[in-house]
């Protein structure tokens, strides 16, 4: 035999360029494959088709674009040419536009087929997209007739070495669609309404040869175009390297905190300060990341409530040099408002921040701030679990922070369940009312492998920095808020 | 006008290639077997014959050796297509190429303009 040749790279990836949904999807669609995107009117579909169309260009694709909608090209190309991914260069050039309605109104399914194996073939073009599939489904004399037509264009394509991307609404009985089963791929754009909010999620329903991330996914329409954001626990369902273990202890910078919870923190551990508003949690924060500063150990806050320049001030006023740390780089403060956003943007912000600096000491200020941003709220003990996990194979010592809503009070309510499990130490301060006086108290409710003092002790905060004070050794029931002081019982007759 | 007997048991597949064949300007032939394409060439002389390897009946491997063994038939290129990953050895001396489904279009028909030509 003179000629054996062996098909070039028949899993190849072509990438959708779009930020999370090659995540998803473990790389991109492949080569010669034939997926569906659907969904309601509205949920992002053209758009999606278009950014990866353009995409595709911009990587050295051809691409051609058949729409079967009655919506003219000028009308839809319009519509996305303020997103960043439009570019009118390439329109004409590699991305060539064609409207096949007529088409399938004169000549059906037969003559479209025709009409699409020509233009991919005289176009050369490695990616082909029909927008508004629907109109094909419904010139089909028959469900029967529809699939053969895909059957057909399957092949095609495939023979062409062009992948295709169908986009068309879903409907109630999506679930049970026959050319569901002959693609290679399905993606689902949705609204969902929860509450008073909105969201936009994707979510792969099927992508063969492939352990795509399943579940839904929520994504964001901005002036970039489509932006996935995969949900954090199963993005990180597993850390992305080893987590390695040092027998390594860092200063929380408080001394005497140190002393009190058995010589620091471990390295690579997650410390939860759990407290009233202001019973310091924030300037505990501000303290740990200036002994990282102190250690050459980048630092970051990520937080949601006080703006930078007021931290700044706070901290440069209990002596922390935080104007300092920030101006030269060691320390980086990142603000964000807790209103409207998305808990997984966030987490893809902080890590991105947490990488891009080589950050070995975070504090998250604030962790009702991805409490508001969750909508979910089921979702977060197994977010936070992922997430820490990820921070400690990255080698960050974090310590977040969890505002209490009582001030006072013998019972601690806590915001969500499963607290507990997601960090491996937790410091708890509070209020109590001793003798006329408020003081702040703070205890440590657990440390993981570690021993520590269980007493309860006064904590301070004054220009000359945090102190922690000696335990009440007088009083009990201190933690209800009211400490009352300790009976002595008199001696026995 | 050349032709091509194309032996493919998937209609589909069958359809892509007459009709890219034809726009190519071959005259195509369909069978859907070994069998079929067997009594096919008791009439025609194809210029070559374009061949999946599993097929009911007499498959792409039967065809190959019946040609082999038939004086008339010995000298039409055979092409062999399969979507399997077959090893050389496990493909029949007689075949003249072997190219892997999915097909390459444009492999397909560089291969066959040269061995049309040759």
């Amino acid at each position: 035999m003179s000629d054996i040749a062996h098909s070039a790279q028949p899993f190849a990836h072509v990438p959708c360029g779009i930020p999370g949904l090659d995540t998803i999807i473990n790389g991109g669609l492949f080569q010669g494959g034939i997926y569906i995107v659907m969904g309601q009117p509205g949920t992002g579909k053209t758009i999606l088709g278009n950014q990866i169309s353009f995409n595709h260009v911009a990587a050295g694709g051809q691409v051609v674009y058949v729409t079967l909608l009655a919506e003219t090209h000028a009308r839809m190309l319009g519509h996305i040419q303020g997103l960043s991914f439009f570019d009118a260069q390439q329109i004409a050039a590699s991305l060539y536009f064609i409207s096949a309605y007529q088409v399938l109104e004169e000549e059906g399914l037969r003559g479209l087929l025709g009409l699409l194996r020509t233009v991919v073939r005289d176009r050369r073009a490695s990616l082909l997209v029909i927008d508004g599939l629907v109109t094909a489904e419904v010139a089909a004399g028959s469900p029967n007739e529809f699939k053969h037509f895909l059957h057909q264009l399957q092949i095609n394509t495939d023979a062409m070495s062009c992948t295709t991307l169908l986009l068309t609404q879903s409907g109630v009985d999506d679930r049970t669609r026959p050319e569901h089963t002959m693609v290679d791929g399905l993606i689902e754009l949705r609204h969902e309404r929860v509450r008073l909010r909105t969201l936009r999620e994707l979510e792969v329903l099927k992508f063969r040869g492939s352990n795509h991330l399943k579940g839904r996914h929520v994504f964001q329409i901005n002036d970039a175009g489509i932006v996935v954001h995969p949900r954090i626990e199963a993005l990180l369902a597993r850390p992305t390297r080893p987590i390695s273990v040092r027998d390594e202890q860092l200063s929380t910078g408080v001394l005497s905190l140190d002393t009190l919870i058995g010589g620091g923190l471990k390295f690579g551990s997650a410390t939860m300060l759990l407290g009233a508003p202001g019973s310091g949690k924030t300037l505990l924060g501000l303290s740990f990341l200036a002994a990282g500063v102190r250690a050459n150990e980048p630092g970051l806050h990520f937080g949601f409530y006080e703006p930078p320049a007021r931290l700044i001030a706070k901290g440069d006023q209990i002596g922390l040099d935080t104007s300092e740390a920030v101006r030269d780089g060691r320390l980086e403060i990142i603000w964000q408002s807790p209103l409207e956003t998305l808990i997984d943007a966030l987490a893809t912000q902080l890590l991105a921040a947490v990488e891009r600096r080589g950050v070995r000491r975070l504090f998250i200020d604030g962790m009702s701030g991805f409490q508001r941003a969750a909508v979910y709220e089921e979702r977060l003990p197994d977010f936070f679990t992922a997430l820490t996990q990820e921070l400690a194979a990255r080698e960050v010592t974090t310590v977040f922070s969890l505002e209490l809503p009582q001030l006072f009070g013998p019972a601690i309510e806590l915001p969500f369940t499963g607290v507990s499990t997601i960090a491996e130490n937790i410091l708890l301060l509070r209020y109590s009312e001793w003798r006329a006086r408020l003081e702040r108290t703070i205890s440590v409710l657990k440390m993981r492998d570690q021993s520590y003092d269980p007493s309860i002790r006064r904590f301070t905060i004054s220009d000359a920095g945090i102190e922690i004070q000696e335990a009440f050794e007088s009083a009990e029931a201190i933690l209800t808020g009211i400490a009352r002081p300790v009976i002595s019982s008199p001696p026995s007759s | 006008m050349k032709t091509i007997l194309v032996v493919e048991d998937e209609q589909a597949i069958a359809e892509m290639l007459s009709l890219t064949l034809e726009e190519e300007g071959y005259r195509v032939l369909v069978a859907k077997n070994g069998s079929e394409a067997l009594a096919l060439l008791a009439s025609e002389r194809p210029h070559l014959v374009l061949c999946d390897v599993m097929m009911p009946k007499l498959d792409g491997r039967g065809l190959a050796q019946t040609m082999a063994e038939t004086a008339e038939y010995a000298t039409i290129p055979l092409v062999l297509m399969s979507a399997a990953r077959l090893s050389r050895e496990s493909l029949p001396e007689s075949a003249a190429a072997f190219l892997p489904k999915p097909l390459d279009i444009d492999a397909l028909l560089e291969l066959i303009a040269r061995l049309t030509t040759a």
